[in-house]
């Protein structure tokens, strides 16, 4: 869907103004405006899909719309003053996310006849595995560095991002090798490298020392709007 | 069925109503037992009410009673039933087979009945399927009329006769013994039936399957059904690209054991996942297909 490139263009420009100008804020904005966008473009593509593949594309954007609210109140309120709200939003989109890519694997699994359980157990699993993999190599210290109650919280729920992205790549690239060489590889091969962004973004963020830093051009936000952008990049070709 | 019970035989008042096309059985007569048999030639669709419910419904064969079914009571049971119970049966509404496209008997929700509709067969069994049909249809496609026992189960071909094309008034007229259609029979013959079509202006007559012969087309050889397995390959191809193939065999080596027409009902349940358009290029592959063949 051509239309795609006009919100993802809109949204980069403000991310960039923001952190290549070195306006303060600013790239945060353009991030919000990147999971807008995707939630309106996702919308979009359902109503004109069917089947299954629509399902998965209201999902895709009504996720999209949970991590916009997270994005917006990540701009509103101050990462470390807010009791965890913002990535409470983004736990219901990734939660959302997590419904698409089962509701795939459930189908593609029915259609091929290939077993599905088993893969969403190592689907888990493999989740669990990056986290506390994630949590050995940075997360003690961070946990330890942690001064309150609200730091504690947002870092767990960031711990839990981290399970459910890498159980959402694991079964969007199920669903994509099964698929593969089919239309539906195609709907899930680019998600599948976005929320390999995403994830590398949660990992990012959880890595950092502290918390309360929040600066122009941070790794995590590159990263983020740069795995939406293999969201948008899906949808300019499924449709 | 003798009308030796004839004493208990509750006596049914039919309710006066216009039906949309044909005539009204009060044009033939003003009321009658319920019997396995009317004192007139009637075909068509019977609806035995009380108290504005419908508690029956029965399919009638040049006046003799084909199929009844009250509840979850069937054919003599069901008659039986009826026949018994002490209530004022309100009324019995008949609806004559004449220019129907479909005719239909059931034990569960009513179908819309005797509408000159156009009906997509395998549509309309999927729309069977969902509703949880269970009874005696009859059905004309084109020039052919085919009755099927519908059970949740399976959709069986229990007989079929050449009709009229439309406009020409069909009468379905059976001759010697009433027939039993594969059902629990309300007659106490198991003869082979003869099926006279009576068109105006000329007759023809056709075998229909005796009870216990179904006419099966619901078990095809492998090679007969070989193009179902080849188009859902093609289908899937387009949607799962490289494992079409597997998924092709993994679902034959499962279904292979049904019939056409519940293999392609239930392929059909199986695309419909992909969308309408995957379900509509399936039947339009499938009618390419049989055409070729």
């Amino acid at each position: 869907m051509r239309l795609a490139v006009i919100p993802m263009m809109i949204a980069w420009g403000i991310f960039l103004a923001g952190t290549v100008g070195g306006i303060p804020n600013l790239s945060g904005w353009g991030l919000t405006a990147s999971s807008f966008g995707l939630f309106i473009m996702f919308v979009v593509l359902s109503l004109r899909g069917e089947g299954i593949a629509q399902t998965f594309a209201l999902l895709m954007g009504l996720g999209y719309m949970a991590h916009s609210f997270g994005d917006l109140l990540y701009q509103i309120y101050p990462p470390g003053d807010q009791l965890g709200f913002a990535d409470a939003w983004y736990y219901v989109a990734y939660a959302v996310f997590l419904a698409a890519s089962i509701i795939g694997l459930l189908f593609i699994s029915k259609v091929m006849r290939l077993s599905s359980g088993q893969h969403f157990v190592f689907a888990v699993l493999f989740g669990l595995m990056v986290a506390g993999l994630t949590f050995v190599f940075y997360g003690y210290q961070n946990w330890a560095a942690a001064s309150n109650f609200t730091a504690r919280f947002t870092y767990a729920l960031d711990v839990l991002l981290i399970i459910q992205s890498a159980t959402i790549f694991y079964l969007f690239v199920l669903n994509a090798v099964r698929s593969w060489g089919g239309t539906y590889a195609k709907l899930f091969v680019l998600p599948a490298l976005g929320i390999a962004g995403a994830l590398a973004a949660d990992i990012t963020f959880a890595a950092r020392r502290t918390l309360d830093v929040y600066y122009l051009g941070d790794p995590s936000d590159w990263l983020r709007i740069t795995s939406q952008l293999f969201m948008y990049l899906a949808i300019f070709l499924v449709d | 069925m003798s009308d030796s019970s004839s004493s208990t035989v509750q006596q049914v008042v039919y309710v006066s109503r216009t039906l949309a096309r044909g005539k009204t059985l009060t044009d033939i007569a003003q009321g009658f037992a319920l019997t396995a048999s009317l004192p007139h030639q009637f075909t068509g669709l019977g609806l035995i009410e009380y108290q504005n419910e419908t508690v029956a419904r029965s399919l009638y064969q040049n006046g003799h009673l084909l199929y009844l079914c009250s509840g979850e009571l069937e054919q003599r049971a069901a008659l039986e039933s009826l026949q018994n119970q002490r209530f004022d049966l309100r009324g019995l509404t008949l609806d004559p087979l004449s220019m129907m496209a479909l005719a239909a008997a059931t034990t569960g929700t009513a179908l819309e009945l005797g509408n000159n509709r156009v009906i997509e067969e395998i549509d309309f069994k999927l729309e069977l399927k969902k509703q949880g049909f269970r009874g005696i249809v009859m059905l004309e496609m084109a020039l052919r009329c085919v009755i099927w026992n519908v059970t949740p189960e399976s959709i069986e071909v229990s007989g079929s006769l050449e009709v009229a094309p439309r406009r020409r008034v069909t009468r379905l007229a059976w001759t010697g013994e009433m027939p039993s259609i594969s059902m629990n029979s309300l007659t106490d013959t198991q003869d082979s039936l003869a099926l006279t079509q009576t068109r105006i202006g000329s007759t023809q007559t056709l075998e229909i399957a005796p009870e216990g012969s179904t006419i099966n087309q619901n078990k095809p050889t492998a090679s007969q059904n070989e193009y179902i397995w080849q188009a859902l390959e093609r289908i899937l191809r387009v949607y799962v690209g490289n494992g079409a193939v597997s998924a092709t065999q993994k679902t034959r080596r499962d279904f292979e054991h049904l019939g056409d027409n519940e293999l392609i009902v239930h392929l059909h349940d199986q695309l419909r996942g992909f969308g309408d358009k995957a379900v509509e290029s399936f039947k339009r592959d499938l009618q390419a297909q049989s055409k070729d063949g």
